[in-house]
């Protein structure tokens, strides 16, 4: 597989470090870029391509569902995931409408590695 | 003031932590009130009893209804549910409706929000247990009303005299209703040493 471009969306600090931490020591050679809220997430997304896309839905300045329309039309080709940890199913059916699969978090490589792989399969 | 107990680093990784346990507790809550409940941010804070009791009072000097739980393990302190008296009573009407309570709380409502307390500070525990690889245990939570220096009384708490606080400010939203709760956790500086020695070591793992 090729060198893929990674792009984690989360006010976290601490989800941000563990997702590029499990991504680089599966795929030391993929390029992790970091958004820290939505705004920054889509100025990265008008920028370059992503083959992946982790997003987080409470941030300070908006919601995963705010933005994932306008990172859906930018990034038509990228494997987009959600990673909250808000459980409810009414917002969990509003990711599915959306056709996008919720990973609970606390995050682990288990949820990361499937993410990714359903990437690849996609 | 939080940077100098807690690092800013340390400050994010318990802040996702409790917005975690906040997460579980939501969906918990919206099954008992049967609608969506809307989370703002969360943004926790590190200070000196003093200071945190100053912040406080200068939030709100009225009444607040908060739950109190005791919990131990590899670090320990007492933890408070606080809401504002409106929240508290606009949240209890939401689930068991209302029973034309008066100004105080009565026993049935003192119950109704033990359990709500009960279900988020035990998600933010069993959240911060299970993430740093820790076992915590909670006491049984006791209701306590009044300003906030009563409700924060050292005098019952073996915590010494100015023990550490961390501040969790964190709304959520009920259909209409705005009913804000915070969460505050009391501990020695000894236990902050035992918990920040669990988050240097979790940090540890994921440190590229």
């Amino acid at each position: 597989m090729g060198i893929k471009q990674v792009l984690i969306v989360d006010d976290s600090r601490l989800t941000r470090m563990i997702f590029a931490k499990v991504i680089s020591n599966h795929h030391n050679d993929w390029e992790i870029f970091q958004a820290e809220n939505g705004t920054k997430a889509i100025e990265m997304a008008k920028e370059r391509q992503f083959d992946f896309i982790s997003l987080d839905h409470n941030m300070p300045d908006m919601t995963g569902l705010d933005i994932l329309p306008t990172l859906k039309e930018l990034q038509e080709n990228a494997h987009i995931g959600v990673f909250t940890a808000n459980v409810q199913q009414v917002l969990l059916s509003r990711y599915e409408a959306l056709g996008k699969k919720c990973y609970n978090k606390p995050i682990d490589e288990q949820k990361i590695l499937e993410f990714i792989k359903a990437g690849e399969l996609a | 003031m939080s940077e100098e107990i807690l690092s800013e680093d340390f400050c994010d990784t318990l802040e996702e932590l409790f917005n975690i346990g906040m997460g579980r507790a939501a969906k918990s809550l919206s099954e008992m009130v049967n609608e969506e409940v809307i989370l703002s941010v969360p943004e926790l804070k590190a200070m000196t009893y003093s200071d945190a009791l100053e912040m406080y009072t200068n939030k709100t000097n009225e009444q607040v209804d908060a739950v109190e739980q005791f919990f131990d393990g590899q670090f320990s302190g007492n933890a408070f549910l606080f809401f504002t008296h409106e929240s508290s009573q606009e949240l209890v009407r939401r689930i068991i409706g209302d029973l034309g309570a008066g100004e105080d709380l009565n026993e049935i409502e003192q119950e109704v929000l033990k359990e709500v307390s009960n279900i988020i500070l035990n998600a933010c525990f069993g959240c911060m247990a299970e993430v740093l690889d820790c076992e915590l245990q909670s006491g049984v939570p006791s209701v306590v009303t009044g300003n906030i220096a009563a409700v924060l009384g050292l005098e019952r708490m073996k915590l010494g005299r100015n023990p550490l606080v961390l501040t969790l400010s964190m709304t959520f939203h009920l259909h209409n209703n705005s009913i804000e709760g915070q969460v505050s956790l009391l501990m020695t500086s000894e236990s902050i040493q035992k918990l920040v020695k669990e988050l240097e070591r979790f940090s540890a793992l994921y440190s590229m």
